[in-house]
């Protein structure tokens, strides 16, 4: 029983830890950019405290910030070079960052202890990890009924229109980019915190992946559903990883697979259920998406 | 001179590669009037309107928005200036409902942003009951605002053609561009968007509607330009512009 | 001497990355997916090839056949099955084919680790032509020139099919605008079935290449995913050629770099070129203004 519990425990503290990423993705998908640059960030976050707390002792408070401000400079940076690539681009070149950023961690030995990578000094109990996902949906909740939340919705589903109603598209994005870029460094703080040694494969492709995942899979079109689907992508294979041992990752695949042929807005599906209230399909409009357009600015 | 023009456009030209889709286009649009422009399919007529709106940079000429030149600027600058436009495959935004719609479009309105706007301070929640307020009120002049709370993809064909002239409006525009805003529509239907046109000129609102059905424009239009190949080949009253050859035979090829 | 032979050395790790960077490259440019399951058709036309000869005794040349096979019919079934009914559902589906991938992905990934016993392989000694010419103090293995070869001869082959043939100019038409394809008299389905087909080849062809000269698990195509990655973009999309270029160059830029600055630099280099290649070149990476018939 003791051992359940603590499997539970920690089932829950990497679906906390998962979510804040998650949401971290989420803030870009709001704003119409499908980026990956958050395991970029919440790598730069994580060595980042953890270099500081090594070094200079820093709690897990005072870290977070750190990591967050980490996160969140980077963003700006690499968001003033990558916004304007289109849609399929920017999540190429953001993959690239990933591959990137593996390298300069690999490289800066003295910052980061290179390939072998370092221990993480600080702990991080649940209750933290509560907190601050309770904090960062909080904010985001803000968001969602904000002018902000008004302009990346319309960015995300009609630029050329979003600029006729005045709305400056690109800035829009940059500051959703900036932000997502602050829930990263701020979420590899808590994941170094669970982990507790950190080395450059840490936040490589397979969490991307993994973050990703749960964005669409709890549903990319509100922010509850990147928590949603971080318990369900993240929490659960930890918990449930004692039952199935070999095949997990078929298991995983084939859950993600099927959510996105059936279920493709995600398990929070705001549009579906509003679909479903107003009892009627939409009118047999012949919808031609446009490819993620663009405004000349 | 700027005194009376809502909109002077002068010289304007526009190729795309090699083929010239515009050529040396002049007009100008006085205040609180409704401006028409016709022309056959592939005249250059939705190309002026998204240069005057911003979405596409103009080669050559200018256009002066009440007097200050604008052909420079992006889409959301001339929208703070108070251009609106609709679009002639209608764009709404997927997912929202019909009072969301237009809310969207106050966007240029809301004054409380950033920090202020995100924490909720009561300031923030006075100014979005405002503008909410202000959105129903632009549906009910469209004649919508039982819809409001409904999902605006299950709205029929020109009720959501209304729900976009609404998005437009509510931004409280000096300059509305329509681009044809009856297209695909049946005759009870574009008699209605042809009422609340003139309806809204009489509420001080300049309008440029680009039309192809010639009794609505001679309903509602107090002036035309007719394009062709790029140029106008007459901008008149309707009436009169209409009876000339060179426009006979552009539409009708006689 | 040495960099010649060095260059010699890089071409041939190149001509691998071209083969997969080839079949990347017609999927993304023709279907706009970023396909990130193609690394496992490597993986298993590896393992296969691997079985074919050291199970079954067929010769390398059968193997490689084996290999391509396997990555084509891969490439069929996940697109069938990861691709095909967010298609149907129609519209710009990027972000759902990527998740789908994904999953077929780490699925096809760890069938491979169950399939192997996630051991080491290693082609037995004897199998792969071991023949080595000596060329003005030069060294070169006949598996180089083999892979060297197909690469370019495979490169040709694709190119010629798209830009030459009406098959091609439906693949090409598809990812665009499906009614255009159907007015070409070709149907659809046949032209993304086919895409698919030479890229799964293309790669599966890459993953014997790839694993005939060292042991290999099933995490080979990982690996090359990124590597193979990295040279479609920094040898552009459009065109078949230009991904086999940058597979080569990134072949060659490795293995220079790894001879003359340090083996951990080798990576930095490869993906801070890819970055800055996305970065500032801006032919065909920009946005465009889109305004459909605004």
């Amino acid at each position: 029983m003791g051992q359940q519990l603590t499997l539970l425990i920690s089932a829950a503290e990497f679906a906390l830890a998962g979510a804040v990423l998650a949401l971290s993705t989420y803030m870009t998908l709001w704003a119409g950019l499908l980026s990956f640059a958050t395991v970029s960030f919440a790598a730069v976050g994580a060595f980042f405290a953890t270099h500081l707390m090594n070094s200079a002792g820093l709690g897990l408070w005072p870290a977070l910030l750190v990591g967050g401000l980490g996160g969140g400079v980077v963003a700006a940076v690499t968001g003033l070079l990558l916004i304007r690539l289109a849609g399929h681009w920017l999540a190429l070149a953001t993959v690239a960052l990933i591959l990137v950023t593996r390298v300069v961690v690999v490289n800066l030995g003295g910052l980061t202890g290179g390939s072998q990578g370092e221990v993480v000094p600080v702990e991080v109990h649940l209750w933290q990890l509560i907190v601050v996902l309770g904090v960062a949906c909080l904010i985001l909740a803000r968001l969602a009924r904000s002018r902000f939340g008004t302009a990346a919705v319309a960015t995300r589903e009609d630029p050329t229109v979003a600029a006729t109603m005045g709305i400056p598209v690109r800035r829009v994005q940059a500051v959703a980019f900036v932000i997502s870029g602050v829930l990263g460094g701020v979420g590899g703080v808590l994941q170094a915190g669970l982990l507790r040694y950190i080395d450059p494969d840490s936040f490589y492709i397979d969490l991307a992946v993994t973050v990703i995942a749960c964005v669409v899979l709890g549903g990319a079109y509100h922010w509850f559903g990147s928590v949603i689907g971080a318990v369900v992508f993240t929490g659960l294979p930890v918990y449930v990883n004692q039952f199935i041992g070999q095949g997990q990752a078929i298991i995983d695949g084939a859950l993600l697979l099927i959510i996105m042929i059936w279920l493709p807005g995600g398990l929070v599906d705001p549009l579906r259920w509003r679909r479903l209230r107003d009892g009627r399909r939409p009118a047999p409009t012949p919808d031609k998406r446009r490819e993620p357009a663009e405004v000349n600015s | 001179m700027s005194g009376t023009e809502a909109l002077a456009v002068d010289g304007l030209a526009k190729r795309f590669g090699g083929l010239s889709v515009l050529r040396s286009v002049s007009l100008t649009v006085p205040r609180d009037t409704v401006f028409g422009i016709a022309g056959p399919n592939g005249a250059g007529k939705t190309t002026l309107l998204n240069i005057i709106s911003g979405l596409l940079p103009a080669d050559g000429g200018s256009i002066r928005l009440y007097g200050d030149a604008c052909h420079h600027l992006p889409a959301q600058a001339l929208a703070r200036l108070g251009v609106s436009r609709t679009f002639q495959n209608i764009r709404l935004l997927r997912g929202l409902t019909v009072v969301e719609q237009v809310l969207a479009g106050t966007y240029r309105r809301r004054r409380v942003g950033g920090l202020r706007g995100s924490a909720g301070t009561p300031r923030a929640r006075a100014e979005l009951r405002d503008l909410r307020e202000q959105a129903l009120e632009t549906l009910e002049s469209v004649g919508l605002r039982d819809a409001a709370d409904r999902l605006a993809e299950t709205l029929s064909y020109g009720d959501q053609r209304r729900l976009e002239i609404a998005r437009a409006l509510v931004s409280r525009p000096r300059l509305l561009l329509l681009d044809e805003p009856t297209a695909g529509m049946n005759a009870a239907d574009w008699t209605g968007i042809g009422e609340l046109v003139t309806g809204l000129r009489e509420s001080g609102t300049t309008i440029v509607v680009v039309e192809h059905n010639m009794r609505l424009i001679q309903a509602i239009c107090d002036r035309v330009a007719v394009l062709a190949s790029g140029e106008v080949i007459a901008c008149d009253e309707p009436g009169v512009c209409l009876r000339r050859p060179e426009v006979r035979k552009a539409y009708f090829g006689k | 001497m040495l960099f010649v032979q060095q260059l010699i050395n890089g071409l041939a790790l190149g001509a691998v990355y071209a083969l997969f960077a080839v079949g990347f490259g017609v999927v993304f440019s023709t279907m706009r997916i970023l396909n990130l399951a193609q690394g496992v058709y490597a993986t298993w036309g590896a393992i296969f090839a691997y079985w074919a000869v050291a199970h079954a005794g067929l010769p390398f040349a059968v193997a490689c056949l084996v290999g391509t096979a396997i990555g084509a019919v891969a490439a069929v079934a996940v697109d069938q099955v990861a691709f095909q009914p967010l298609r149907s559902r129609g519209g710009e589906q990027l972000l759902g084919t990527i998740i789908t991938s994904v999953a077929l992905w780490i699925s096809l990934r760890e069938a491979a680790s169950l399939a192997t016993g996630a051991a080491p392989l290693g082609f037995p000694p004897g199998t792969v032509p071991g023949g080595l010419i000596r060329f003005a103090g030069l060294r070169v293995l006949a598996t180089q020139v083999i892979a060297v070869v197909c690469a370019i001869a495979v490169t040709a082959v694709i190119h010629v099919i798209l830009r030459h043939t009406r098959l091609g100019a439906a693949i090409r038409a598809v990812g665009h605008d499906r009614g255009a394809a159907m007015l070409g008299g070709v149907n659809p389905r046949v032209a993304i079935l086919t895409a698919a087909a030479l890229a799964g080849a293309a790669t599966g062809l890459a993953g014997v290449f790839y694993a005939d000269g060292q042991t290999f698990t099933f995490g080979l195509g990982d690996g090359l995913l990124l590597q193979g990655f990295a040279a479609v973009v920094i040898g552009g999309m459009g065109d078949v050629r230009g991904a086999a270029f940058g597979g080569f160059a990134i072949g060659v830029v490795q293995v220079l770099s790894a001879q003359y600055i340090s083996n951990s630099f080798q990576d930095a280099i490869t993906f801070g070129l890819l970055l800055v290649v996305l970065v500032v070149r801006p032919r065909g990476l920009l946005k465009t203004v889109e305004l459909g018939r605004a």
